[in-house]
């Protein structure tokens, strides 16, 4: 039921409640009232008629007693009226027009008594203190029923009077109220569908219901800035999972990226390992079978000359002499070819502990003849014992302090080998004071067959090449740091994993 | 007069060798291989043609076409009657890895080629030292030529 009718019935109801009530209570009240009224009226009348009946009673004039009855016409509910003799003679009667009704027996004493819808009064006739007579008077109690009925007439257009205001007060009662709470309900319903926080309901009056709209706006104000911030958190959230989902394609793009260059990579090591082995092969066998031929030439000029030595001519022996020496040169370089060829080679025999101290004792020993000459020194720190092959660690020596002496300055060669540590890596330094390096050719020196100087200085070119090599073999690296004119420090790492002792 | 079998491809190496022997004035008979398989297949089937069956001594190039002087080694090792024939390697190459796969085939003479010509004839000396030894030293491998 909408509240608007609720406050209709609170209203009418409440009037109807009190209509009634009053009503009943006015009713009985009168009804009360009204016959004490009437008993005190009726017996003031009789009295007074009584009085009045005396003489005709005592000069038997019934005419006379009639005209004093005949009085009681101005009283319509008085049916009829009756004198009667003190002997019970019907002395004088009245009775209202169109009245019938016969007059009750009289009684000796004053009396007034209620009974079938009538009021019968009995009064005597006293003339000098002696009763004469009586007096009766019914009287038709119908006047109480017009007067209930007019009491409820009243009341029923009271009561519908009071509809009418109510229905007036209602509606006035619903721009009070009703409206209000309606424009509440309908903006609650409004927010409830649409989600829509920022609408407010309308604030009519400053009472309750006032503070109440207050309150639900400022509970709608509070809802909207907390949905807001969950809608701009959201938003972040959205934001983040996609950047978080962004971040992860590009993750998974770059995975892929890095397995197929992975598997790039590891099919060009395979090429390059596959390449470099076939150089290695070619290198080797290259090296191996060209020294076939060379030998060939060698002995044969050699045993040319041992034959015909007495018959050519000097000059042919002195050419003879020039192919043993480009022979020679031409083996030399192919065993540091070859040299060069193994180390890369791959090896099936299994590691050992090498010595380094021994391996420079030996260098020393197959040096002998050039440390003498030169009158080089050399000082060594105490070496580690490296696990590897000798076959590697005896060139690696072996070239550099022969490099050490072969570019030697004019003072006698000096050679320093130190050890060092620096984070996973033993430090080897070769040092020398020699005729140094320009900076310039620090990388080239490396370069298999690439050489400083002119065959002035002999020397193939391959020996810092084999260095080179063998250190990258075993996972080191090699390098200069020189100053043309105080020395050269040639310096390698190796995995301190290698390191025995 | 001793019977000496030469496993050898290159014609001027035989030459040099019959040089060799010359100089050190070797009297015996050259039987000549000129590749692996020839060899072995005598080893396996000998040939009716030849007077003796087992030679005095082997002289063994190792870089021979077909089969090389390993595989040769080994089917020297793995026939009954040759296996006590004394075998001299004759190699181009000083190489330590090639010479130690020959360890186990218990080998006289490790034989370096050398470019020069006194040392390369000094392989005649060598020979007729190993036939004068005989089988009386087998399993004592000398490595006199190591230096040269």
């Amino acid at each position: 039921m909408p509240i608007r009718q609720k406050l209709m019935l609170i209203v009418m109801a409440t009037t109807t409640v009190a209509l009634v009530l009053a009503g009943i209570s006015i009713l009985f009240a009168d009804f009360f009232l009204f016959r004490g009224y009437l008993k005190n009226d009726l017996s003031a009348l009789s009295r007074i008629i009584a009085d009045n009946t005396t003489a005709p009673i005592e000069f038997d004039d019934p005419g006379a007693a009639a005209e004093t009855l005949g009085t009681l016409r101005a009283r319509p509910h008085v049916i009829t009226a009756c004198v009667f003799r003190n002997d019970g003679r019907l002395f004088a009667q009245y009775r209202r027009a169109h009245a019938t009704a016969a007059c009750p027996a009289p009684r000796s004493a004053e009396d007034i008594r209620f009974g079938g819808g009538f009021l019968t009064v009995s009064h005597p006739i006293v003339f000098k203190s002696k009763q004469i007579g009586t007096f009766v008077l019914v009287y038709d109690l119908g006047e109480i029923v017009e007067r209930v009925e007019l009491y409820g007439a009243t009341v029923v257009s009271v009561f519908v009077l009071a509809t009418l205001v109510a229905v007036l007060l209602s509606s006035r009662l619903r721009l009070l109220i009703a409206t209000p709470i309606v424009e509440l309900a309908r903006v609650t319903t409004r927010v409830s569908q649409q989600r829509d926080y920022s609408i407010r309901a309308r604030k009519f009056s400053g009472d309750e219901l006032g503070t109440l709209v207050d309150a639900f706006n400022e509970m709608l104000a509070g809802i909207q800035s907390r949905d807001s911030e969950l809608r701009k958190a959201l938003l972040a959230r959205e934001a983040a999972l996609d950047d978080a989902q962004n971040a992860r394609a590009s993750l998974e793009a770059t995975l892929e990226n890095v397995a197929r260059l992975n598997v790039e990579l590891r099919m060009s090591n395979e090429s390059l390992a596959r390449s470099n082995e076939d150089l290695e092969r070619f290198a080797f066998i290259a090296s191996h079978d060209l020294q076939e031929p060379l030998r060939m030439i060698s002995i044969y000029s050699q045993l040319l000359v041992r034959r015909f030595a007495h018959s050519i001519d000097p000059q042919a022996v002195s050419f003879v002499d020039n192919i043993e020496a480009g022979t020679k040169r031409m083996r030399e370089l192919l065993a540091d070819l070859l040299a060069y060829a193994e180390i890369g080679a791959r090896n099936e025999d299994v590691s050992e502990p090498v010595d380094l101290n021994l391996v420079v004792e030996k260098v020393r020993q197959n040096l002998a003849l050039a440390i003498a000459e030169s009158g080089a020194t050399i000082s060594v720190a105490p070496l580690p014992l490296i696990r590897g092959f000798e076959s590697h660690f005896t060139p690696l020596f072996q070239n550099l302090i022969s490099n050490a002496i072969k570019y030697r300055s004019q003072q006698t060669p000096k050679i320093d080998i130190t050890t060092g540590g620096t984070n996973g890596y033993i430090r080897i330094c070769v040092a020398d004071n020699g005729i140094g390096i320009p900076p310039q050719y620090y990388s080239k020196i490396f370069v298999a067959f690439k050489r400083l100087h002119g065959q002035r200085i002999p020397g193939t070119g391959i020996g810092l090449a084999i260095c080179q090599r063998v250190v990258e073999r075993y996972g080191g690296r090699i390098w200069v740091e020189s100053e043309v004119g105080s020395g050269s420090n040639f310096i390698f790492t190796l995995p301190v994993g290698l390191i025995v002792r | 007069m001793p019977t000496i079998f030469l496993v050898e491809d290159n014609a001027t190496d035989v030459e040099l060798f019959r040089l060799a022997l010359r100089e050190a004035c070797v009297d015996c008979e050259l039987v000549l291989f000129e590749d692996g398989g020839e060899i072995i297949d005598y080893i396996l089937q000998p040939k009716a043609g030849l007077r003796r069956a087992r030679p005095d001594l082997i002289m063994l190039d190792l870089n021979l076409p077909k089969n090389n002087g390993l595989e040769v080694l080994q089917a020297i090792r793995q026939a009954r009657s040759f296996a006590e024939v004394p075998v001299a390697v004759l190699s181009s190459s000083s190489s330590p890895r090639e010479r130690a796969k020959l360890a186990a085939f218990n080998i006289r003479e490790f034989i370096v080629k050398s470019p020069d010509l006194d040392a390369y004839l000094n392989v005649g000396a060598i020979v007729r030292a190993l036939l004068e030894q005989g089988g009386a030293e087998q399993g004592n491998a000398v490595a006199r030529v190591e230096s040269a």
